[in-house]
């Protein structure tokens, strides 16, 4: 175990961890999609199969690289609410935050972990201390430099203040008693409970947001209401003007500290102009008609329209999420294991993924997706896979043939509701949809107000995460065990697992919760969804990491 | 008179206090409240109780409509619960946006609806006023968010002539302003132009059927002079009546032609508010859209009984 922690200690040193160290980082910390999206696993070049990079921005061009110009782009959604990082729930939210703030670390187009803020960094105690040396030329963009008070500024702000954040520092010592501890303006060190070495990628602005830098004087200065919606950061792209419910105007950073490998001053363009388009068929009109020049995310209905567009294309990535059936185990028949092993055995995943989805999603039988390399396999059990007559016979044995129930919707999820009652009500239950508003469907599925309703994780920055969350006890740890799924076993495996620093030990932990899940089936798992954007010809330069949107290297044709 | 109109200003009052107290009522009977919808998935049930307090939402529901009526009375119309915003703030910005395109929707309805009309009701079982009627029935049959697609891709991804999303202030010029709202105010405008063409046509045929009419052929006046002098200005009265009840349908169509074209108005801020269950913003959105309608009834009210004394209101003398 010493061996293997201090060889983890020199891999994990700064300023930019190699590769090879950096995909087994991110597959430990459930981003391993993301690797595999640029080399596809094995070792080869950014851009992979998988991966996408929109316009050729290799290093042969990057002379020529066009500067200026302003991007204009569709947002999916009816507002933009808030941009201040520890109080971000929206991922469209933080796709935007990303590109006005920084982390200490960052992802790099090869997706390396590299320092973003931090110039360096070294770790200590088994991986449980890191002490960052901070760059000294960066400012925010109120002119005020950033130094280390900073990064404990926010790191108080986001604990004390309860921001949803705040979870991901729950191992965090606590704060003034070494938690965090500044060491003079350009070094910090931030201390662990406990081994934590997947820590480097919550420390990044993005997808990690645990610690985003904010600015004291411009929160104090403002307000934290005019700070949600126009805030000061040290990220690449300023806001200057922001109307929630219909665009924001983002400029570049005229003093922003990053480089491209030429050295030629980051973002290349001039600013992005943002419209939130909450309509689908709109936000593909607008692409389609050059209106915008990038859509963050597409509505699966209308992407033949875009693919037969010669200007317009589709960008995907393979999402690092899951979704499955929640079925509410307070609730008859969902409280017989019989009778839930029959309902996931009736639904056909494959089938679901091309009604729900138009294809656009890998069907699953497993929690853990395949982003997640190192903890991802083909051979999961099969007590989830399709098996029509034997989920038939169960729902029988159990009593539960021909039930009536409904599924629980909110009006994003209708499709995904609609495809799941056909095959169930063909498995001969009596099924309805409840479509209510994302406030109701919160408040009702929390309360355990309901019967099934498809849901899971949208990001998960570590398998294990969103595990804990799930299937924890509920009032030890499982803040989204909304299915109440009470298993001992489980419970403890979660803790084992998370104390366990040897990744191939920890997989195996993991491999265990997951067999038991599946053959419990507090959810009957369904797909990992695609992450796709839409793009015009003339964008060159974006860099398509699963769930991220980052503009400091897209540039304009022409 | 002034005993009448202090009376119906009252009666005024008392119908928005009325709106005011159902819609505070009402929003907070449904299930389901903004602060896990707005913390997500990812806040601890600890942090949706501390904001739940600090929002005063735990507070009893008449404490909460106590302060809520204080705080309006002195024209402090809150935040909103999402973005933090003024709401007053929210509202001034989307408020020129409907505002802009039920003007244009309006003009645009009206120019087509009453020439529409008039040469259905002249040229009665021709050719011109079948397609004037058979314009009107599919105009009354087409959804104004549909019509708005419809445009959208012809005139904004085939042709290109227009953005087929944002609104550009009428503070950047007025050709912007135009192309951001036309294809909007079309899709309104349409239905509009439809319900009033209807109106405009059979009240000029049964006004042209009036007996002074054929006194006025007798008499050998020109068919120009009768049309425009004497029926049209009577065959009018209720069309103007039933142009400003549809101003609704104005109002009505632009909540889903604003979501269409991706316009932060009025109707997208409404929709967006209830959907969110933000409270504040729902309920002063709807306050001034009822307010409208009840102080626009009040001052026909008061303009009926100065203009004609024989009207008469619940006994009440003039």
């Amino acid at each position: 175990m010493a061996n293997r922690n201090t060889e983890s200690e020199q891999d994990l040193a700064g300023p930019t961890i190699d590769r090879r160290t950096t995909i087994s980082l991110l597959s430990a910390a459930g981003l391993g999609g993301l690797a595999g999206c640029a080399g596809g696993g094995g070792g080869t070049e950014a851009g992979g199969d998988e991966g996408t990079n929109t316009g050729s921005d290799d290093g042969d061009s990057m002379d020529s690289t066009p500067t200026g110009g302003r991007l204009q782009a569709g947002w999916f959604t009816g507002s933009i609410d808030n941009l201040d990082p520890p109080y971000i729930s929206v991922g469209q939210y933080f796709q935007l935050a990303a590109n006005v703030f920084s982390g200490l670390t960052k992802l790099g187009p090869d997706l390396q972990i590299e320092g973003d803020l931090a110039e360096d960094w070294s770790i200590a105690d088994d991986g449980a201390t890191f002490t960052f040396s901070l760059r000294d030329d960066v400012t925010f963009h109120n002119g005020n430099s950033f130094t280390a008070d900073d990064v404990e500024y926010t790191i108080r702000r986001t604990i004390e203040e309860e921001t949803p954040a705040a979870s991901k520092l729950s191992s965090l010592q606590p704060i003034d008693d070494g938690g965090v501890e500044v060491g003079g303006d350009y070094e910090v060190t931030i201390r662990w409970e406990s081994p934590n070495a997947t820590s480097l990628v919550y420390l990044t602005r993005g997808p990690g947001r645990a610690v985003t830098i904010v600015n004291q004087q411009a929160i104090e200065e403002m307000g934290a209401d005019q700070y949600n919606i126009t805030p000061v950061g040290t990220g690449p792209f300023e806001v200057t003007n922001h109307n929630t419910g219909n665009n924001i105007t983002f400029d570049a950073y005229d003093d922003y500290f990053e480089t491209d490998d030429d050295g030629n001053q980051l973002p290349y363009l001039d600013g992005i102009d943002v419209q939130m388009i909450p309509e689908p068929a709109s936000i593909v009109n607008a692409l389609r008609s050059g209106d915008i020049q990038f859509a963050n995310l597409l509505p699966l209905q209308n992407l033949d329209q875009v693919e037969s567009d010669n200007e317009a294309s589709l960008d995907t990535a393979p999402g690092i999420n899951w979704y499955g059936l929640a079925m509410n185990q307070e609730r008859e028949p969902f409280n017989s294991l019989q009778a839930r092993r029959g309902i996931a055995k009736v639904i056909d995943n494959e089938r679901f993924v091309e009604t729900a989805y138009f294809g656009n999603a890998l069907a699953d039988t497993g929690v853990i997706n395949r982003g997640t390399g190192w903890a991802w396999r083909e051979n999961k059990p099969s007590n989830q896979d399709y098996a029509p007559d034997e989920g038939q016979q169960l729902i029988e044995e159990s009593g539960a043939a021909g039930a009536g129930f409904s599924i629980l919707a909110n009006e994003g999820g209708t499709r995904e509701a609609e495809a799941m009652r056909l095959q169930l009500n063909e498995a001969g239950f009596d099924v309805d949809i409840e479509q209510v508003t994302s406030s109701t469907y919160w408040t009702r599925y929390e309360e355990g107000d309901y019967d099934v309703t498809i849901s899971g994780s949208i990001i998960d920055p570590d398998p294990e995460q969103s595990l804990w969350n799930f299937y924890r006890l509920p009032d030890q740890g499982g803040v989204w065990n909304w299915v109440r799924y009470e298993n001992e076993e489980v419970h403890q495996m979660l803790a084992e697992q998370r104390a366990e620093t040897g990744r191939e030990a920890r997989r195996d932990i993991l491999w265990e919760i997951e067999d038991t899940l599946i053959e419990q089936v507090p959810h009957a798992y369904l797909v990992h969804q695609d992450d796709i954007a839409g793009v015009r010809s003339k964008v060159g330069g974006f860099q398509h990491l699963s769930g991220l949107r980052n503009f400091h290297q897209v540039y304009l044709d022409e | 008179m002034w005993r009448y109109v202090a009376k119906r200003t009252a009666h005024a009052f008392f119908v928005m206090w009325l709106v005011a107290t159902t819609v505070f009522v009402g929003l907070r009977s449904v299930p389901g409240g903004p602060v896990r919808a707005m913390l997500g998935q990812e806040a601890t049930p600890e942090a949706v109780a501390s904001l739940r307090a600090e929002l005063g939402l735990n507070d009893p529901l008449y404490v909460q409509y106590v302060d809520w009526f204080a705080s309006m009375l002195t024209g402090d119309f809150g935040r909103s619960i999402t973005s933090s915003e003024s709401v007053g703030q929210l509202i001034a910005s989307a408020a020129p946006r409907t505002i802009s395109i039920a003007a244009l929707a309006v003009t645009l309805g009206l120019a087509i609806a009453i020439p529409a009309g008039i040469i259905g009701a002249t040229r009665r079982n021709q050719s011109a006023d079948y397609v004037a009627t058979l314009g009107a029935f599919v105009g009354i049959s087409l959804p104004a968010f549909f019509v708005g697609i419809l445009l959208a891709i012809v005139f904004g991804v085939w042709l290109g002539w227009f953005p087929v999303v944002g609104y550009t202030p009428l503070s950047e010029g007025v050709i912007p302003w135009l192309r951001g709202i036309i294809l909007p105010s079309i899709a309104v405008g349409l239905p509009y132009a439809a319900g009033v063409t209807r109106m405009m046509r059979s009240s000029l045929i049964e006004t042209l059927n009036e007996q002074y009419m054929r006194t006025a052929v007798a008499k050998g006046v020109t068919s120009r002079t009768r049309l425009y002098k004497h029926a049209l200005q009577n065959a009018l009265i209720p069309v103007v009546t039933i142009a400003g009840i549809q101003l609704a349908l104005i109002l009505g169509g632009s909540v889903t032609v604003e979501i269409v074209f991706g316009i932060q108005g009025l109707g997208r801020v409404l929709v967006n508010s209830i959907l969110e269950r933000n409270y504040p913003v729902t309920q002063m959105t709807i306050l001034l859209v009822a307010g409208i309608f009840v102080f626009m009834n009040l001052l026909v009210d008061i303009m009926y009984t100065a203009i004609d004394p024989r009207i008469r209101y619940g006994g009440e003398e003039a």
